[in-house]
């Protein structure tokens, strides 16, 4: 079980990453405005942060390698598909 | 405009034309295979939900020694060629005495006689015969087979079957690699679904979504999926045809790494108990099952077999020298030696169905599933959508998704209905559930061509479907008699999931039955006042 509850904190740090990635996403912003252009302030970050960020997700597989950890190696690349899909669905603030 | 611009669209073009064609065609049944294949994934789960029973680990708390010495007595000398033990989904230990024979259909076979034995060491039932067909009769994996025996043939007879679903991964494949290769935008558009006017997402932003966060999945389940169906309906007879010169016995020694001709002198073998517990305290865990060769020989051996743990996808093979109780070795599941093949060939399985990390993983497996049975729906769906704009109000393939995506799963909810009832009439299970599954398909079809409103038809197949699954769970508790108190108390997770799970899918059905409804009341209510034009929806 211990190799299960390891992969759990990944997992999450990838939904929270997700979620950042999707709430700066700019083509979703784009599209968003359309339905409400006069929506409150974005939360904007540059190309090169979300970039970094993008890439921390490769992070995990580091010490899930390691750790020789490989169900939750592929677990993890699991997990993040699907959360990546389901926050992807989740409706834009402004429609 | 350039050539290299010209060369480009017109990749793009045939690249569309493959991804639209080998989904069209195939996509239905494409459909069949990831949805059947979802619920495969729990099949051991839908197995101990449907006898209400959860796994009691027989093989460490019986005196299986005692057992297999005092059933060896009774059987003939023949069947003491090899003996496998596992655990049934109803508190019972499955003893199968069998040597090795061609069965009618001429493939190698088991044969031999099965005893179901109770934790007390009471013989309950005892059936000769083809292993095969033994298994086939087992009232208690009746559902669970029958569903993955949808997803593995689709019920088509053997080897059409496995053709048909290997044919599919490999359009699944198709389908994955030319939509990721068409897709200029992949990683900016991949948080990205556009709304229509009515705020409802745009089809092929929802396709394309799913799709780009599924496609690494996809093409490993694809290709995963292919090579099971075309290693078992080509493969392996082609092998004994070409290096064994037909002689499947041979090809199945060389495979397993077993050696032909061994020693029969009699010799009493160590105690059986004493080496399962050796091999439970290296592995920390509970075989799944175990196989006994050539029992009360020179020659005896145990092989105890346990399913991925501690971090490891593949599967674990602990091999004992049964004649003076020593481990031998870790044994790779092809030959006698580790190899690459060995290894890979190991990993396949547990990749596919996700079991390498117990419910966790396969609760992760099943939602992959879903993601691509959502790439399929909506593909088909876009595909109707654009397609069926100026057409009459039968709207032919728009009622066929309806039909599939909505009728597959009612009818896998009907052959679960059918199990439960014919167990507690005393009928034939085996028979019962795929009867109660093809009944259903035929009264849906027959609704699908008699309701001339897809919406209507589409509402009325998710009341059901929610119905079913709201029921499925009463059903099983007046059939056993076993609650969720009870469950929690006895720690039965697999019972539980399953009945979690119907209870979730029904909700989730009413919720959207009920969206519906006020869709529809929004579009009369509209329509008059403010008629929106197809043209106008597709902008």
């Amino acid at each position: 079980m211990n190799h299960l509850i390891m992969t759990l904190p990944f997992i999450l740090f990838a939904g929270m990453i997700l979620l950042i990635l999707m709430n700066t996403d700019p083509r979703r912003q784009q599209a968003a405005r359309k339905f409400a252009p006069k929506s409150s302030t974005r939360l904007t970050l540059s190309s090169a942060i979300r970039k970094g960020l993008a890439l921390s997700l490769l992070l995990p597989f580091i010490p899930l390698a390691l750790m020789n950890n490989y169900a939750g190696i592929l677990m993890y690349a699991g997990a993040l598909t699907v959360i990546g899909w389901l926050i992807a669905e989740l409706p834009s603030k402004a429609s | 405009m350039t050539d290299k611009t010209l060369n480009t669209r017109s990749k793009s073009k045939a690249l569309l034309s493959l991804h639209s064609w080998s989904g069209i065609v195939l996509g239905m049944l494409l459909f069949a295979v990831i949805f059947t294949g979802s619920v495969a994934v729990v099949s051991d789960e839908i197995g101990e939900w449907s006898n209400s029973n959860a796994h009691q680990q027989l093989m460490l708390s019986s005196n299986m020694d005692a057992t297999i010495k005092h059933l060896a007595k009774r059987t003939p000398a023949e069947y003491l060629d090899e003996i496998t033990v596992y655990e049934s989904h109803r508190q019972q230990l499955v003893y199968f005495f069998h040597t090795h024979r061609q069965n009618p259909s001429g493939a190698m076979d088991d044969y031999g006689i099965q005893y179901l034995v109770t934790p007390d060491g009471e013989i309950a039932q005892q059936k000769e015969g083809f292993g095969s067909d033994i298994y086939a009769e087992d009232d208690a994996n009746a559902l669970s087979r029958f569903l993955v025996a949808i997803h593995t043939e689709l019920h088509i007879p053997a080897p059409w079957g496995l053709i048909l679903t290997g044919i599919l991964g490999l359009a699944m494949l198709i389908a994955a690699v030319s939509g990721f290769m068409m897709h200029r935008h992949l990683f900016t558009d991949i948080f990205t679904i556009r709304k229509q006017r009515d705020g409802q997402a745009l089809k092929r932003d929802s396709h394309t979504v799913a799709g780009t966060w599924s496609i690494p999945f996809a093409i490993l389940l694809a290709f995963t999926g292919s090579f099971f169906s075309f290693a078992t309906a080509f493969g392996l007879p082609a092998m004994a045809v070409v290096a064994f010169g037909g002689d499947q016995e041979a090809m199945m020694h060389t495979l397993v790494g077993e050696a032909e001709n061994q020693s029969k002198a009699p010799q009493e073998s160590v105690n059986l108990d004493m080496m399962i517990a050796d091999s439970v305290e290296r592995q920390s865990s509970v075989p799944s099952f175990i196989t006994l060769s050539h029992w009360g020989t020179e020659s005896a051996s145990l092989l105890v077999f346990f399913m991925p743990d501690k971090g490891n996808v593949g599967y674990e093979q602990l091999v004992y020298n049964a004649s003076n109780g020593d481990f031998v070795e870790y044994k790779p599941l092809v030959g006698t030696v580790p190899s690459a093949g060995s290894a890979i060939l190991s990993l396949i399985y547990p990749i596919h169905f996700g079991t390498f990390a117990g419910l966790f993983s396969k609760i992760i497996w099943i939602s992959l599933g879903v993601a691509a049975c959502y790439v399929t729906v909506t593909g088909l769906q876009l595909y109707a959508y654009r397609n069926e704009k100026h057409e009459s109000s039968w709207r032919w393939f728009s009622r066929f998704n309806v039909w599939g995506f909505f009728g597959l799963p009612l009818c896998s909810l009907s052959s679960a209905v059918g199990f439960f009832i014919s167990g507690a009439a005393g009928a034939n299970q085996s028979y019962w559930t795929p009867m109660a599954f093809i009944i259903a398909a035929a009264l849906i079809s027959l609704l699908s061509v008699s309701i001339r409103n897809v919406l209507t038809l589409k509402q009325l197949l998710l009341s059901a479907n929610g119905v079913f699954c709201l029921a499925l769970p009463i059903f099983r508790f007046s059939h056993s008699d076993v609650g969720p108190i009870y469950a929690i108390q006895h720690n039965m997770h697999a019972l539980m999931f399953v009945d979690l799970s119907l209870i979730a899918m029904a909700t989730w059905c009413f919720y959207c039955v009920f969206k519906g409804e006020k869709f529809r009341q929004t579009q009369s209510t509209q329509q008059p006042a403010m008629p929106v034009s197809t043209r106008e929806i597709a902008k």
